[in-house]
């Protein structure tokens, strides 16, 4: 058996959900490579089970620090007697599921650089009794472990963890599966894990081979070896430069060197970090063969109902077990000669003198808190804990916002989230007179639940919400981001890209075109009309699927991640795919990019049209409002392609996904939709007018990113549109302005965000970046003049600026004649008298230029 | 149901370069800046060589299947490389002009020798993959390695359907001709097709040889003129940086002292402090300032990058054991900052006198040079070349205190509040990367009130905190391990491979000179001394 690569295994895809159990956790290994492979195979929820002890150690070095935990996956802190030490990864889809059982912890030399040992079992067929045993088994193991925490956790967010099992229970069906393996643990409850394997175990053993990383003192495993076995040879295979054995030797165990037989890391293998007991019977059928988590220790072993660790391991027996330990060269063991006193010796003190220098570092209390629906933060806490301060921090542990004695309801305590604060609050530290006393772990039930539907499904339910909460409007927008960047649809387009490439690759490498030339103009044609073949109906699918291929390509064409520029000097590559690190060239299927781009572009015009008629047809309030979250989030989609559309790979292709003409079209429309003096649609989302709140501010944001993008001109400040009365767009242009730039004038963080749409969307060159900062010049400019102090117009005039009755919202007048004024609004003016209207300008009169 | 018990396989190793990801702002800044020019892209001739030669096996080879495609073109490439090498040999003259950077020129020197000498060459033989004297391993030669990527953006050719490379009728098919009327084609493919070369053979053949561009005023040169230098305005914004990038070269070369070798470290002195040697003033239109500042912007972040790479290196070198069976065990990266912050290397902070960062930097300011005197040795940019050049020759003290100054000197130096403002750089690049200037600025704050070793050990702490981020996204993207260093079971350790020297990017600078040159907007002598031509003066007045 050719050693396996657990990151490959958790690539493989076809699963909806994990749950990986680790003593300790490099986090910043698993959010950064196995989280996202796991994503991007399709993986919807994840899990990570902890020990509590470890994980708050976690917290407190910047290295080791998560930083999406309780957003992006669940991180549950697990209490166990002495240690939670199991490294089980359960992988379950809806055909198929994984376990993975071993000596691994979930960090970076768990899966890389240590000698780990693993049982995979692969289950593909709901149908497979034995397989389905040990899934179902894995799962009350974990089951299990996580119900023990249900009085530590709030009660939504238990249970949006505990929503995993509306993908597991499918695999709990079928128990009567016996074979030849055997999923045992150590646990809060149960027997020690010594008393479980006896029972496997044939009295006539011949020899037991052990090996591990950690010993206790006493040598407490291998003395009840001996006495439950006393006839067997006893070799324990240990790496002595890196095992910790503070027990003298005693009794009849033989001790080996286990690098004559593992190599270690100088010359290629690691850490010796497995653990496994192999029972070597006189008869093949008899041979068990235990591996997993426990080290030969009293804790991993020994354990009882109250005491010990929480280990799980998985038995084989038979001729399983048998080819197993020859793989592994248990069966070299026996013939290596036993280690002498010495050097034992020096072992045994070596490890001492670490125990003796082994400090336990105080470590704060880790609590597990959950945001809920009212805009607070829910921290289970006991009457011992005293707190008189809540510091909110985010992924880089940043101050994020202070409440100062937060108060403690029904076990509880309430911490006030704050304002444009959504789901950034990682952890909370509590404090006691200015010393940290716990950090609570912050986790969102919204997004860390099981969702059964796809990304897409999720995109076209959230563009129907019916209700403006805080929570609907996020959760909004935290589907809009998913379906746009969900890694799963991106692998599925990467798979389905790569498959469908190698063909063409290969159909065409045999195919010579009629002709090598090749015409910059006429390339969309050409490929406009062969992506009909492929064309789906589902708009959010498309959108979906297609924005996550374009944006995979930004790893290979920003070239960093893949061989750089520098990287790339010298090279002589014996395939022609090196073009795909080349400077400028990502990808050479600019025809595919093509075909993807045109389906994206026909299905963001069908979205636009879409959203168009929404708000157009929005009548009452709670439609109206939700229209505009509705945009919010189309127009979060738009800014995410065109962002798209500046990576390597799509500029090169010459892709457009959001093309001028549907940005222009859109931006018409709403103009006349949202300012429009009947409509007004603006005012109707909550705090447009009041509070500001952050809806309204991004949506202004983006209306104004959606004017830039069509290169839409500044007007100056008092302008003069007389020249322009006759032109629709002019003078949507200056309605737009006026309504939205003069708060954006006020509000840094606005024109910090706008920036960033801007910057993210802009062609990549200085000079482009020169004239976008004087576009939002100008409209600043524009704003702050508008925004400022209006003094009275010498007389109403068109091109001018007016207040209508007693409302102060300046309008734009296209006409004044014979004491009838007219108010931009479309299709007609809106006419009112005169003596109603107060002619206004900008109390700084110069020109501002456009 | 499958079960399978085995051990764990590592992910596969790898080396690579900037491993903390610092240099990636620059790479970005330069990749703006000269876009159409690249560390790949050495010679001008190529991008008219290139697009002529897909064009001429169309029009010649019409039913060429692949394999013969592909065994042509390699052919072709190969040839063109040893017409160079040969001119050069003929004429006797340096190669900087003929074959240097031509493509597989290093397995065909030894080739052309014997050829000089009266042997025949086969080109099959030079061309075959499994050949020990293959010119280059890539099936499409230079084209796929280096040029194409280029040579699509400038819409001279599609790749997109290799092996058959496509030219572009707007400008890839006009270049081609001019390329074909220059050249005697017809000869050229006898050859290629004959497959055996010798000496007389390629006397004929010398008008393809890259040398023969900037000779005369031919339509290949003018057009390759109006790629470059944007004539037409064919490129749009893309193509005007590059022409402010070419004509700020040409700007320093024509105001440089007389005698002054050209080098890169003159550019990036004369960009970083907008004077010339002797911190002389350098007058320069004001349509090239912008572009002259932001270069400035690419070596500030450039010499930053080396110093961190320094900070990184130096701790990297105190991970490893000095003796064998010595051992110190850190568990986190903040306890191994801390003890390297008091180690030997950092033992010269003591003599500082200095109670916090701030006060070193109050009393630094007194000895700091001007910005215009960059050829000082205190200067930052002589001292991000010094520490690159004798990293390997100076104790970890010396080093450590080299990037440390540099550090400080930057600090010292005027900052905008934006140091990318006007290249387009984007926020999530320099999240991507945290160690960039934007974040250096941030840090200086924090740091002012610190004392040295605990600004030392945040700098320890970064670097390895940053290389950890960087490695795993590596990791994530490519499957492959540049971990140089790890936190496992047994605490800090050092990784497997090299602990990486700090380096410098390379800014795209020899390859626009060489280009200028190609063209004959430059001309060099013996001594490196660069001067303008007529053509090149004429396009700088035209910038």
């Amino acid at each position: 058996m050719a050693p396996i690569s657990l990151l490959n295994v958790i690539r493989q895809g076809g699963f909806d959900a994990s749950i990986i159990t680790t003593y300790n956790a490099t986090l910043p290994f698993y959010e950064e490579v196995v989280l996202r492979r796991l994503v991007a195979a399709g993986c919807r929820q994840n899990i990570v089970l902890m020990d509590r002890r470890q994980c708050a150690m976690s917290w407190q070095s910047p290295a080791a620090r998560p930083r999406r935990a309780g957003s992006d996956y669940s991180l549950l802190p697990v209490t166990a007697p002495a240690a939670f030490h199991p490294k089980v990864c359960l992988l379950v889809g809806k055909r198929k599921a994984a376990v993975l059982v071993g000596s691994h912890n979930l960090t970076l030399s768990g899966y890389a650089y240590n000698r780990e040992i693993t049982n995979w079992i692969q289950v593909e067929d709901q149908g497979d009794a034995e397989g389905v045993a040990l899934v179902a088994k894995a799962w009350y193991l974990l089951q299990a472990w996580i119900d023990g925490e249900r009085q530590r956790v709030p009660a939504v967010l238990f249970d949006a963890v505990r929503s995993v099992a509306n993908v597991c229970d499918a695999w709990t069906r079928s128990l009567d599966g016996s074979g030849t393996s055997t999923l045992l643990a150590q646990s809060v409850g149960t027997r020690a894990l010594i008393d479980q394997i006896d029972e496997l175990v044939s009295a006539h053993v011949v020899r037991i081979v052990v090996t591990g990383a950690f010993f206790d003192r006493e040598l407490a495993f291998l003395t009840e070896l001996e006495r439950r076995w006393p006839d067997a040879q006893i070799i324990v295979a240990i790496d002595p430069q890196s095992v910790h054995l503070p027990g003298k030797q005693h009794g009849r165990a033989r001790f080996v060197d286990a690098r004559m037989v593992w190599p270690t890391e100088s010359s290629g293998g690691g850490y010796l970090h497995a653990k496994l007991v192999y029972f070597e019977a006189a008869s093949v059928a008899d041979d068990v063969l235990v591996s997993g988590s426990a080290n030969p220790s009293e804790p991993g072993w020994l354990g009882g109902p109250n005491h010990g660790n929480i280990e799980a391991v998985l038995a084989r027996a038979g001729s399983a077990a048998r080819n197993a330990a020859l793989m592994l060269g248990l069966d070299q063991m026996r013939d290596l000669p036993a280690l002498d006193a010495t050097a034992l010796d020096a072992v045994v003190l070596r490890s001492l003198a670490i125990s003796e220098e082994a400090v336990d570092e105080a470590v704060p209390k880790l609590l597990v808190g959950s945001a809920d629906t009212e805009g607070k933060f829910s921290i289970p806490c006991s009457a011992a804990l005293k707190v008189d301060r809540a510091e909110l921090l985010g992924a880089d542990d940043d101050v994020i916002g202070v409440q100062h004695n937060p108060p403690c309801v029904e076990g509880m305590l309430r911490v006030a989230r704050p304002p444009n604060a959504a789901t950034d609050i990682r952890s909370c530290v509590l404090y006691w007179q200015n010393q940290p006393v716990a950090r609570a772990m912050i986790g969102y039930p919204a997004l860390l639940g099981t969702a059964p539907k796809t990304p897409a499904r999720d995109l076209r339910d959230a563009l129907v919400l019916t209700e403006i909460s805080g929570e609907a409007i996020e959760r909004l927008l935290a589907v809009v981001e998913d379906a746009v960047f969900n890694s799963a649809a991106e692998q599925e387009v990467e798979d389905v890209l790569r498959v469908r490439r190698a063909a063409q690759h290969q159909a065409k490498s045999n195919e010579r075109p009629a002709s090598l030339e090749l015409a910059v103009s006429t390339t969309g044609i050409a490929i406009l009309r062969r992506h009909h073949l492929v064309m789906s109906t589902d708009i959010g699918t498309v959108i979906d699927v297609l924005s996550r291929a374009v944006q995979t390509g930004l790893a290979a064409g920003a070239g960093a991640e893949e061989r750089s520029e520098e990287e790339q000097v010298g090279t002589d590559d014996p395939d022609d795919d090196s073009t795909a690190d080349q400077p400028g060239m990502a990808e050479a299927g600019a025809v595919d990019d093509l075909q993807l781009a045109q389906r994206v572009a026909g299905k963001v015009r069908r979205l636009i049209g879409t959203i168009v008629a929404k708000v157009a047809a929005a009548n009452d309030a709670n439609k109206k409002g939700c229209a505009l979250i509705q945009l919010l989030a189309v127009l979060t989609v738009l800014r995410e392609l065109m962002r798209i559309e500046q990576l390597p790979r799509w500029r090169m292709a010459r892709a457009v996904l959001v093309t001028r003409n549907d940005r222009q079209y859109l931006l018409d429309k709403l103009v006349v939709l949202l300012f429009g003096g009947k409509r007004q649609l603006m005012k109707t989302i909550p705090g447009v007018d009041k509070g500001e709140s952050d809806e309204a501010v991004r949506l202004r944001g983006l209306l104004l990113w959606l004017a830039w993008s069509v290169d839409l001109p500044v007007p100056g400040a008092a302008f003069n549109p007389f020249s322009a009365l006759d032109q629709p767009d002019a003078l949507r242009g200056m309605v737009l302005f006026l309504e939205l730039s003069r708060r954006m004038a006020a509000d840094p963080n606005a024109q910090r965000d706008l920036r960033e749409h801007i910057s993210v969307t802009q062609r990549r060159r200085p000079e482009a970046a020169a004239q976008s900062e004087a576009w939002v010049q100008s409209m600043l400019t524009f704003g702050r003049h508008w925004a400022g102090e209006l003094r009275e117009a010498p007389r109403a005039r068109a091109g001018g600026c007016c207040w209508v009755g007693d409302c102060t919202e300046p309008r734009l007048i296209v006409h004044a004649s014979n004491g009838i004024i007219g108010l931009w609004d479309e299709p007609q003016p809106y006419r009112v008298a005169e003596s109603w209207v107060l002619a206004i300008q900008p109390g700084l009169p110069e020109s501002v230029g456009g | 149901m499958d079960i399978h018990t085995a051990w764990v396989s590592p992910p596969p190793a790898s080396g690579g370069l900037d491993h903390l990801g610092a240099q990636a702002p620059c790479i970005l800044i330069y990749g703006r800046l000269l876009p159409g020019i690249t560390n790949v892209t050495d010679r001008a001739r190529y991008y008219s060589f290139y697009p002529w030669l897909v064009w001429s096996l169309d029009q010649r080879f019409p039913d060429a299947d692949r394999q013969t495609f592909v065994d042509l073109f390699r052919r072709a490439d190969c040839l063109f490389t040893v017409i160079a090498e040969h001119h050069a040999r003929t004429v006797g003259e340096a190669n900087g002009r003929h074959g240097a950077a031509m493509v597989g020129r290093q397995k065909l020197v030894a080739a052309t020798q014997r050829l000089m000498s009266g042997q025949t060459l086969d080109l099959a033989e030079f061309t075959d993959p499994n050949s020990s004297f293959c010119y280059f391993q890539n099936p499409l030669g230079g084209l796929a390695q280096y040029y194409a990527g280029t040579l699509a953006e400038l819409e001279l050719l599609d790749g997109a359907m290799r092996p058959w490379y496509r030219y572009r009728s707007e400008h890839g098919k006009p270049l081609a001709k001019a390329f074909e009327n220059a050249v005697p084609a017809d000869a050229f493919w006898r050859l290629v097709v004959q497959g055996k070369i010798g000496s007389a053979d390629l006397d004929d053949l010398h008008q393809f040889c890259p040398c023969h561009l900037g000779g005369a005023d031919t339509d290949e040169r003018r057009r390759l003129i109006d790629i470059y230098f944007n004539r037409g305005d064919m490129y749009g914004e893309l193509g005007r940086q590059r022409h402010r990038s070419l004509a700020l070269i040409g700007h320093l070369i024509q105001a440089l002292p007389p005698q002054t070798e050209f080098t890169e470290q003159v550019f990036r002195g004369a960009v970083y402090g907008a004077a010339l040697p002797g911190a002389t003033c350098w007058p320069l239109p004001p349509v090239l300032a912008s572009t002259r500042d932001h270069w400035a912007v690419y070596v500030r972040n450039d010499i930053l990058a080396v110093a961190w790479q320094g900070v990184f290196g130096l701790a990297l070198r105190a991970m490893a054991p000095r003796r064998a069976g010595e051992w110190a065990k850190f568990d986190t990266i903040e306890s191994f900052a801390q003890a390297f912050a008091h180690s030997d290397a950092a033992g010269w902070l003591d003599k500082i006198g200095a109670a916090t960062f701030g006060d070193w930097l109050s009393r630094r300011r007194d000895s700091l040079c001007a910005i215009e005197e960059w050829g000082n040795q205190a200067h930052e940019v002589a001292m991000a070349r010094m520490l690159v050049t004798r990293w390997a020759d100076q104790e970890d003290s010396w080093l450590l205190q080299m990037a440390m100054e540099m550090i400080a000197v930057l600090a010292l130096r005027e900052h905008p509040s934006d140091p990318y403002a006007g290249l387009a750089m984007e926020r999530q690049t320099l999240d991507d990367y945290p160690l960039n200037l934007m974040s250096f600025q941030r840090r200086l704050a924090d740091w002012h009130a610190l004392s040295l070793r605990e600004v030392l050990a945040d700098m320890v702490s970064w670097c390895l905190g940053t290389h950890s981020r960087i490695a795993l996204r590596k990791l994530h993207r490519t499957g492959k391990a540049t971990f140089r260093f790890r936190l496992c079971d047994q605490g800090l350790q050092l990784g497997s491979g090299d602990i990486p020297a700090p380096s410098q990017t390379t800014p795209r600078f020899w390859q626009a000179y060489q280009i200028m040159r190609d063209v004959g907007a430059v001309q060099c002598d013996t001594d490196g001394v660069a001067q303008l031509t007529p053509v090149g003066i004429g396009l700088l007045e035209a910038a």
